[in-house]
């Protein structure tokens, strides 16, 4: 288990309008045991990046430059079934909707059987029944022999989860994709699910990209953070780092509007007031010269319509850069 | 509203399979029109004239009696046409009304009416028309209750399942919490949505009819002589085939174009009205 | 002074699942009401009793003391809503204009008298006027929302309930609808009912709150006392799940 890197990562989408530069120029890496939270919000392009690693991008998609580096292997994702060969062995993914993970015609017992067949091969019979008992008590699921003999719709929603978790847990990959894995679940399930996940970390030591709209998830249970505006990353670093000192003015301003659980509550809450930053997402047929936010941007200068802002380390820790000529400014 | 039938029209016109379809049902449409008008009389028989080939005469031949096939075969078109757009129409409205009510009352009306679309889809059509019709007699307007009995079923269900979709949609209880009469709620809201499909699959069922029809013509349960039925000109053709191949092959022709016309329109329609397919708005 | 709203014992049951066992709660007017729970709990089938869309099995509502019978037009001049998904709220194959024109006709005004209204409160709500020539299916999800908001507030009612306000939106955007049904509140003298399962939101915009699970009211009281020192069991573990920004990183 030695980390997951993405670079140069470029998605096009070819639609009536035209052609749609859906992720452009994305650069991003969960070390080795890591968590890697990937934030952004709609048209971000956040699920786009998860879809090309494994790729299940649609038909009118394509992946136009960018490589994917697990330990030692480089894969070029501009080729056509690049990461095949790597799913459910190397590579496996949660998705947001529970009911869409599982085949429902499938018992549980079914999925299982097929990630066991598919990694460990020579392992039949008694001993690979045992080992899909044992996932699912890890996963929390209670009376897993039970369980298995069940269908998906006889399951609930965090439940369905659940069996996706361990699904990914018999893999064994070396970086695990989670899109939104507890959108659709409840807060207290959500608690649990995301316990599990972190689990799965501790137990086998891979990488995890957690692709989430939700900073309040991402400060609570990942290491490291990645945030996305319409197709580009712009500012990465660890968790602590962004969250104390945000570089990036759209980090900053989604931090602020954030509403937490434990923010000061006036006296009357008529006087409540919300956050939000004002303006558009840029058109994605005509985006803006130079900075892609700099038309939301409450601290733009000329020289953002001129420059492509490149990565900029912020408060001087190598790891933690933000993508403004601005940083630091207020 | 005339915007939303012209833009209908060009994405029918833009699929191939619906260009032909467009192409056929107006030159058949033409043809049912016109063609008994500018003809001579269908039932003029002529006998020394019998199983004469094309001619200017007689565009397409007469047949065993000297008629000219030309205003026959015309006449059996608009027969056709005629008979599946009334039945088509007919069974639309009595099935989207008994539908409706089903989907809105639940409970055992709706049952009753499920069972009774069963019983009646549960037969083959042409086996209940035929004996609808050898119980009740033949004639056009026999023929007219019959066929539409067998569609009202396909109409019911659909509608039916529509309702009882559209029950629960946002945009019904937002109506509802407004205060709009529940009689209003029904005409402006639910109606003209549970309209398009039905209309969709009308005009998928119009060459169906057609052939129903024909059918019933050739083993002679459907349109009665003098009057020409395009089964009925097949069914004569076919008697006298040894003697002239021409009446056969002109009715049958006649009523493959008229069937794949109608097909190809219908499932123009249905492709171009689906919403799933219509990517393009806004 | 009367309650806005007033329910004692409501029950409703849908097959075998009790929706809603025993429900009672009061909310003050001008107060903002926070519904919350999760999914399951019954908050949404309250909701839907009180708009009339489902009928209660036992127990009776009232709204400002007026118990409600079978009167949908007493009810619908009393208490609107806006819906979560907005534009499906809205009937696909009619302009807005003529979705808004039915308000007037229910309220039984003239043609003018609701077009003038239509355009003051397109005004206020920044739609532009060409929008109510437009069909649903023309518009943005944004513009769609204020749509729903205009007629809701055009029947002139005394509660306005949001079902999920915040389901949806980014965090970016959804400032913008919060402080906009705070200032409706303020300028229309309303009551506001927020359903939510976004405890954060509601525990900042509510006066008073309930926090229902299992078709049942497990907490209920101001919303100092709900959010910040809960007495059930399950109210605590339900904001002690909700996923926090650490104060150390602020």
């Amino acid at each position: 288990m030695s980390g997951a890197a993405i670079t140069g990562l470029n998605i096009d989408f070819a639609t009536k309008a035209g052609i749609h530069h859906a992720v452009r120029n994305v650069t991003l890496s969960a070390g080795p045991g890591r968590i890697l939270g990937l934030v952004g919000e709609s048209g971000s392009g956040k699920s786009t990046v998860a879809l090309a690693l494994m790729g299940l991008l649609a038909a009118n998609a394509r992946v136009t430059a960018g490589a994917l580096q697990l330990g030692a292997d480089r894969f070029d994702l501009a080729q056509p079934q690049a990461t095949a060969a790597l799913r459910g062995i190397r590579m496996a993914m949660i998705f947001q909707d529970p009911f869409a993970s599982l085949n429902p015609v499938f018992s549980i017992r079914a999925h299982l059987n097929e990630v066991l067949s598919r990694r460990s091969p020579d392992v039949t019979g008694d001993a690979r029944r045992q080992t899909a008992v044992d996932a699912l008590a890890v996963v929390g699921i209670d009376r897993p022999e039970v369980r298995l003999t069940q269908y998906p719709h006889e399951l609930s929603g965090g439940m369905r989860q659940r069996v996706a978790i361990a699904m990914a847990l018999l893999a064994r990959p070396d970086l695990l994709i989670a899109d939104e894995p507890t959108t659709a679940l409840d807060a207290t399930v959500e608690a649990q699910v995301m316990k599990e996940i972190c689990g799965l970390r501790d137990r086998i030591g891979c990488s995890i990209l957690l692709i989430t709209h939700s900073l309040g998830l991402v400060a609570e249970h990942c290491d490291d953070i990645a945030v996305m505006y319409a197709g580009e990353l712009v500012e990465q670093g660890s968790v602590k780092a962004v969250a104390a000192n945000p570089g990036h003015p759209y980090t900053r301003a989604l931090l602020a509007c954030e509403v937490t659980i434990d923010a000061a509550r006036g006296a009357d809450a008529r006087q409540s007031r919300f956050r939000m930053i004002p303006g558009d997402l840029p058109d994605p047929f005509d985006p803006p010269s130079g900075c892609i936010y700099r038309t939301r941007c409450d601290i733009a200068i000329a020289d953002c319509a001129r420059i492509v802002p490149p990565p900029v380390e912020v408060g001087g820790d190598a790891a933690h850069r933000a993508r403004c000529i601005r940083v630091g400014a207020r | 509203m005339m915007s939303g039938y012209l833009s209908l029209l060009s994405d029918i016109w833009r699929s191939p399979n619906g260009r032909i379809g467009l192409v056929l049902v107006i030159a058949i449409l033409l043809f049912a029109i016109f063609g008994p008008v500018l003809a001579v009389n269908p039932n003029k028989i002529a006998v020394p004239d019998r199983f004469q080939a094309p001619s200017f005469e007689h565009l397409l031949g007469t047949d065993n009696l000297g008629r000219d096939l030309f205003s026959r075969t015309a006449q059996g078109t608009r027969a056709a046409l005629m008979i599946s757009l009334m039945v088509v129409a007919l069974s639309l409205l009595i099935g989207a009304l008994v539908g409706v009510a089903a989907g809105m009352a639940g409970g055992w009306v709706d049952r009753g009416v499920t069972a009774f679309f069963d019983i009646i889809s549960a037969y083959p059509a042409v086996i209940l028309a035929m004996g609808l019709m050898a119980l009740y007699g033949t004639g056009f307007a026999n023929l007219l209750l019959v066929v539409t009995i067998l569609f009202i079923p396909q109409f019911g269900r659909m509608a039916r399942a529509q309702t009882l979709s559209l029950r629960h949609q946002p945009f019904i209880d937002a109506e509802r919490i407004i205060g709009l009469p529940r009689a209003r709620l029904i005409w402006r809201h639910f109606l003209p949505n549970v309209l398009g499909p039905l209309i969709v699959l009308a005009s998928m069922n119009i060459p169906v009819v057609i052939t129903i029809e024909a059918g019933l013509s050739f083993v002679g349960l459907g349109v009665q002589p003098p009057q020409a039925s395009l089964g009925s000109l097949i069914k004569d053709g076919y008697t006298f085939l040894n003697q002239s191949w021409w009446p056969t092959v002109g009715s049958a022709v006649t009523l493959a174009l008229v069937t794949l016309g109608s097909t190809l329109f219908g499932e123009a329609v249905r492709d171009a009205t689906d919403p799933k397919l219509r990517g393009h708005h806004k | 002074m009367s309650t806005a709203i007033s329910i004692r014992e409501a029950r409703v049951r849908f097959g075998h699942t009790q929706a809603l066992d025993g429900v009672s709660l009061d909310v003050q007017p001008r107060d903002c009401f926070g519904l919350v729970g999760e999914s399951g709990s019954g908050k949404t089938t309250l909701m839907r009793t009180i708009l009339g869309l489902e009928r209660l099995q036992a127990g009776s509502i009232a709204l400002f003391d007026i118990p409600l019978g079978k009167s949908i037009k007493q009810r619908a001049r009393l208490v609107q809503a806006i819906f979560q998904d907005p534009a499906a709220s809205l009937s696909p194959r009619r302009r807005i204009g003529q979705l808004l024109d039915e308000v007037g006709e229910v309220m039984g005004e003239t043609r003018e008298e609701i077009r003038i209204r239509q355009r003051s409160m397109f005004q206020r709500l920044g739609l532009p006027l060409g929008t109510l020539d437009k069909y649903p299916y023309q518009i943005s999800g944004g513009q769609a929302r204020r749509v729903a908001v205009a007629r809701a507030l055009l029947m002139r009612p005394r509660i306005l309930i949001a079902d999920e306000p915040t389901a949806g939106l980014d965090v970016s955007v959804q400032g913008d609808l919060l402080n906009l049904l705070q200032e409706l509140r303020a300028d229309n003298d309303l009551t506001l009912v927020v359903v939510s399962h976004n405890l954060a939101v509601v525990r900042l915009i509510a006066d008073a709150a309930a926090v229902m699970h299992r078709g049942r009211i497990v907490e209920q009281g101001p919303a100092a006392q709900v959010f910040d020192a809960p007495s059930a069991d399950y109210t605590q573990r339900l904001l002690a799940s909700w996923p926090r920004l650490r104060a150390a990183t602020a």
